[in-house]
């Protein structure tokens, strides 16, 4: 009896502690609220083949696609943003925008002035060197960000290889 | 030139060398572990990466341990005549600047940062197929590190006093630091879990500032022990009361009137001089004289080698109150 009094107990404190993990991380400006509350997510997107294109007044490509699936399990709809990167690393910083799609590497220069996601897909850059890719968030907003892991992380990365290399064939 | 003697620790302090020995194997080994550990999780927490270095850097201490009591032990030759334990001083003043060195990079990049407006952000780490917060690899990393840290520091500040190492008890201090600055990094990465960023390169600043406090502690007592100054108790708690142990060992024998005492401390050993006046009706002084050499050698294996001279007179000067 006292032997399943003592397994219970650590039990409980399991579920405690897997509930506390559930609360953390937070944002520090509550980024990830404002996109459940507002139902809307503002996406900054930079023209990089095949990662990013502007097809008439939208968004397409692999990242964008990533973004548009992310933004669904949000229930949020998406206001894109078209600039140049050094631009868009700017609205980000000045939180004028949530997230930055423009096919970063992992090893970007942005890099300090972003969040970056965790590696999605790993992809030749211009040399034909095998690059993981990184999808930017506002920095200090770690909810923000690991809602965004935790989606690139439940991705088939052989999918996404294929679906890249479709997009990366000329259209008909 | 004339080499010392011989010389070897007292077989109670050899047992005790053995077990410092040991520790230092292990955390050598240890300390490679854990710094892989926080390599691979630390992401982008400040408090993390300076963690880290502040964990690479700790090594430093304990190789120079194993490295220094081995040169240390080497028999004096004629183009070494004192031996070779300057190499622990040597050894303990790299040691300090190295810690100098890192602290100060750290707290420069750890403000820096700050002031460029970067914010920490934490977000998920993949592991075995399962997006987690990466947050809590860090923790459980930050927890590898400073937990042994605790018992092998103060195991080894036992240690250190028992053989007069210094960069032994160096070692010690540096893992109490150890520990202290890993909590303060747990408690960064936990602040930046709960949307303080703000307080992950203030915990990095506050790990830096630990670092150089060490740095300095450790880089003043090696430069004084390069400049010889008077000998000091290994834990830095007063003067070392083995030179007025000397004093009074000679001045106990017979035919001394007045003696007095120089001694400089050269790794873990001392080297010295002994002036002695002698008494009036002396005979035989170059005998008594060896004689009194032999008798300060053999009042503790720390005396690695004197000279003894016999002045006419010693006047106050020789025997300057504290």
């Amino acid at each position: 009896m006292k032997r399943l009094t003592g397994r219970s107990a650590t039990i409980f404190a399991a579920v405690l502690l897997i509930a506390g993990c559930d609360r953390l991380p937070r944002d520090s400006a509550g980024a990830l609220k404002k996109i459940e509350s507002e139902r809307q997510v503002r996406v900054g997107v930079a023209e990089h083949e095949p990662w990013v294109r502007w097809e008439g007044d939208r968004a397409t490509g692999l990242e964008p696609e990533l973004i548009e699936q992310w933004a669904q399990t949000l229930g949020a709809r998406i206001v894109w943003r078209r600039d140049s990167v050094a631009e868009l690393v700017k609205a980000l910083h000045r939180r004028e925008i949530d997230v930055l799609a423009a096919g970063l590497e992992e090893t970007t220069p942005y890099a300090p002035e972003v969040a970056a996601s965790q590696p999605y897909l790993e992809a030749p850059d211009r040399e034909g060197k095998k690059t993981p890719r990184v999808i930017a968030a506002t920095q200090g907003e770690s909810a923000l960000l690991f809602s965004l892991d935790r989606f690139l992380g439940q991705q088939d990365e052989a999918k996404l290889s294929q679906r890249l290399h479709e997009l990366s064939q000329p259209a008909p | 030139m004339r080499p010392v003697r011989e010389f070897d620790l007292p077989s109670e302090k050899q047992a005790v060398l053995k077990k410092a020995h040991r520790l230092e194997i292990i955390t050598v080994i240890y300390i490679c572990t854990s710094a892989t550990f926080l390599g691979l999780t630390m992401g982008s927490s400040q408090a993390m990466r300076t963690s880290f270095f502040e964990d690479v850097l700790s090594i430093i201490p304990a190789i120079t341990f194993l490295i220094c009591i081995r040169i240390a032990r080497w028999p004096a030759s004629k183009n070494y005549p004192y031996g070779f334990h300057g190499a622990v001083s040597i050894g303990y003043l790299t040691a300090s600047l190295a810690l100098i060195g890192m602290g100060t990079f750290l707290l420069i990049e750890a403000v820096m940062k700050f002031a460029a407006g970067e914010r920490t952000t934490i977000g998920g780490m993949e592991i075995f197929g399962h997006t987690v917060w990466a947050g809590w690899p860090m923790l459980c990393a930050v927890v590898y590190t400073a937990v042994p840290s605790v018992f092998l520091g103060r195991a080894k500040l036992k240690l250190a006093p028992q053989i007069h190492d210094k960069v032994l008890f160096a070692d010690a201090q540096m893992m109490k630091a150890d520990w202290m600055a890993e909590t303060a990094t747990a408690i960064g990465v936990l602040g930046v879990g709960l949307g303080f960023w703000w307080i992950d390169p203030l915990a990095a600043s506050l790990v830096s500032l630990s670092i150089l406090h060490d740095g300095w502690t450790n880089l003043s007592a090696a430069v004084g022990d390069l400049i010889e100054r008077r000998p000091m108790k290994t834990d830095r708690s007063g003067p070392e009361p083995l030179p007025d142990q000397l004093r009074n060992a000679m001045q106990e024998l017979d035919w001394v009137e007045d003696a007095a005492v120089r001694l400089r401390e050269i790794g873990h050993v001392f080297y010295g001089e002994v002036f002695i006046q002698p008494r009036a009706s002396v005979e035989d002084l170059p005998r008594r004289i060896d004689e009194a050499a032999g008798k300060a050698r053999s009042l503790n294996w720390r005396i690695r080698d004197v000279t003894v001279m016999a002045v006419p007179k010693l006047d106050a000067e020789s025997n300057p109150p504290d």
